[in-house]
């Protein structure tokens, strides 16, 4: 495999310090099938009431207080349309019992740990931390490279709070039986690594492993196999801090760090938004772009999806977006120069699948990482990281 | 920062790696000839007139293939016909200066109109078209009019800077070897490929020559005959060779073998054969390399 080392792009002048949106008008929470709504049209709710809960006890959270709207439905990033309960923010963070935060978090036991966790609903993508928990590793990867070349949540995300994270790796180690965590940092990021071994004297399991400065590096799939570790855990370091942040207040997640960048918006930042806010308000408040016409992805150029709007509703899937100016770009004939397959990290052919549309084992696409190296080396624009998602969807 | 000309930008310096061989063709075969008193002034301006005829043939069939799509004469008709114009400049490169212009005019035009999307080495294939109707012709001669008539002695220094026999603008080895340099710069340069064919092609020549003791043979075999040119400019076409590393590196092995094993029979078109027969099995070495 090539590899292929994607910088960030010069004219882009990331914000030092993260920014806030924490009071969007309306908060929109998804009701998956399976959850009795709680609460009817036109009840006042206080930050983290239940709003809803399936028969498991999972629970849907008020990430604010406010008047309940009703039912509406929104659009998903990667998850579609879904029904969402709106509630209009009343600015005032209102909550029933105010708790106090536990002086350590490692007093905790794993039982009451996972049943911390239950109560949280904590959702992270696919990540079944609860499992994890039960069946114990012996390794966990703690993935601290933002996938995105432009993006930065990771490194705002462990600036803020670089001894709650090592707290937390060290108590989960500890829970899961796991004799080593291993900490994935660029090598480049000299400043993190720096910062990092001084840290983590008092932690002997935590092991730092530095990976070179190559798209797609940051992606915890692929750093199993860089690691030579394919049965360990993968955490995002975002992941930690909200497990950090769960077993601090025992209160559910109701926040997150996007990026918000690229050559087409003014200022580039990082922004703590609130779960549930409509990524459109987010840019009206603090947002503007430069070029009438633009194109956005998200979750960055390469791995994420350009989308039409911004009508979305941010979740645990979205982690930043990337806007540039339009561009009309036709797909040409390919070249057969094999640039895709030869950067391909799976080792994959991406020509071959585009060539051979419905001859191909089904198998053959779930080895995809869809990290879009194979779209950003292709010389003849062709879409070819569409086609790796599979004969249905394309 | 999505790389989007790499293919503009590939043929562009495929033209500006030929520029130098050109020039020094056009004086090998036309200005040095003519200050020898060998040729007049048709003589001095044949490499040229075969260049224009070439390119000219291959613009005019490409454009009229493409007409139908792009229907006004703009940028996007010239850069659709790109291909073809730097494939004419690689088979008048190889031809011999005896060529006929009206063939080759006649020839690349045929090519560009109806063969434009053909998936073998169309270089190679126009090589092998041109050279029958010259053979046919009796037209065959790759030696120009100075070199058939001097005593051809040269040393191994005198071949590496081009005094060998070959095509028109093809026999310039350093010029050769300083083009590939030039070209391994453009990601979409197959150099393992032409790599893979240049040293198993050294290798097999070698050996039979050194063990005979003709240890002074080895250079012109080597270089000489369109060979050099061949491997580096025509094999590792874009379209018709092979697209995955390990295809493309058999690939490269196989087309050496072929070079030399043709060689035997016939010097001049061993690597084109080579090239083409190479070409044709590009598939079953993509497919052989292709899934895990």
């Amino acid at each position: 495999m090539q590899e292929v080392t994607i910088k960030r792009e010069e004219n882009i002048v990331l914000k030092e310090d993260v920014s806030l949106f924490l009071n969007p008008k309306f908060v929109f929470l998804p009701i998956e099938s399976g959850y009795k709504v709680k609460v009817g049209d036109h009840d006042y709710v206080y930050k983290n009431d239940i709003l809803a809960q399936n028969a498991d006890g999972k629970a849907v959270y008020a990430p604010t207080s406010g008047k309940v709207l009703g039912i509406k439905k929104m659009n998903y990033f990667k998850r579609g349309t879904r029904n969402s309960l709106v509630i209009e923010n009343d600015f005032k963070e209102n909550v029933r019992v105010k708790k106090s935060a536990k002086k350590h978090i490692n007093a905790h036991t794993k039982e009451e740990f996972v049943k911390i966790l239950q109560k949280s609903s904590y959702e992270y993508r696919d990540l079944d931390l609860i499992e994890w928990c039960k069946k114990g590793t012996e390794n966990i990867i703690v993935n601290s490279v933002d996938l995105d070349p432009n993006f930065c949540n990771k490194h705002c995300t462990w600036r803020e709070n670089e001894e709650n994270i090592l707290e937390t790796c060290d108590f989960l180690s500890e829970i899961m039986g796991a004799k080593k965590i291993h900490f994935v940092l660029l090598n480049t990021d000299s400043e993190t690594i720096e910062k990092l071994t001084n840290l983590i004297g008092t932690y002997p399991n935590i092991e730092l492993k530095l990976v070179s400065n190559a798209y797609p590096n940051g992606m915890g799939a692929l750093q199993r196999k860089l690691l030579k570790l394919e049965d360990a855990l993968v955490l995002e370091l975002e992941c930690v801090l909200d497990v950090f942040q769960i077993l601090k207040r025992e209160l559910p997640i109701t926040s997150r760090l996007i990026t918000v960048t690229g050559p087409a918006v003014t200022p580039n930042a990082v922004i703590r938004v609130k779960l549930g806010t409509l990524l459109s308000e987010v840019f009206v408040h603090n947002f503007d772009f430069t070029s009438p016409k633009v194109d956005v992805y998200v979750n960055g150029f390469l791995y994420g999806e350009k989308v039409d709007n911004l009508k979305y509703v941010i979740d645990s899937n979205i982690d930043g977006i990337y806007i540039k100016e339009r561009e009309e770009c036709e797909e040409e004939s390919c070249l057969n120069c094999g640039q895709c397959s030869r950067v391909c990290p799976e080792g994959l052919n991406p020509k071959y699948v585009f060539d051979h549309e419905g001859k191909v084992d089904a198998t053959y696409y779930d080895k995809c990482l869809q990290c879009g190296l194979c779209n950003y080396v292709c010389p003849a624009n062709r879409n070819l990281k569409q086609r790796m998602k599979g004969r249905d969807e394309s | 920062m999505k790389r989007r000309s790499l293919n503009t930008r590939l043929y562009l310096m495929y033209l500006i790696a030929l520029l130098p061989l050109l020039m020094f063709g056009c004086y090998k075969n036309g200005v040095e000839v003519y200050m020898k008193g060998f040729v007049g002034l048709y003589g001095l301006a044949k490499p040229l007139l075969l260049l224009s005829c070439s390119v000219l043939g291959a613009m005019i069939g490409g454009i009229l293939r493409e007409w139908k799509n792009v229907k006004k004469f703009n940028f996007s008709l010239l850069d659709k016909i790109k291909g073809d114009v730097v494939e004419a400049v690689l088979v008048v490169a190889i031809l011999p200066i005896d060529s006929n212009p009206l063939t080759i005019l006649g020839i690349t035009m045929a090519f560009g109109l109806f063969l434009g999307k053909v998936k073998i080495n169309k270089v190679a294939l126009l090589y092998i078209v041109i050279e029958g109707l010259n053979v046919l012709w009796g037209l065959n001669n790759f030696k120009n009019a100075y070199e058939i008539n001097t005593v051809l002695n040269y040393n191994g220094l005198d071949l590496f800077f081009g005094s060998g026999t070959g095509g028109i603008f093809s026999t310039n080895v350093f010029l050769i070897l300083l083009g590939y340099l030039f070209l391994s710069y453009n990601k979409l340069y197959k150099k393992e490929m032409v790599l893979a064919s240049v040293a198993t092609f050294l290798l097999l020549g070698s050996i039979p020559k050194m063990i005979g003791g003709q240890y002074t043979e080895i250079l012109p075999y080597i270089f000489g005959y369109n060979v050099l040119f061949v491997l580096v400019f025509v094999a590792p076409n874009l379209y018709s060779s092979s697209y995955t590393l390990k295809g493309q590196i058999v690939s490269g092995i196989l087309i050496g073998i072929l070079c030399f094993a043709i060689s035997f029979m016939t010097s001049y078109t061993a690597a084109v054969l080579a090239v083409l027969i190479a070409s044709g099995l590009k598939g079953i070495l993509d497919r052989m390399f292709v899934i895990k």
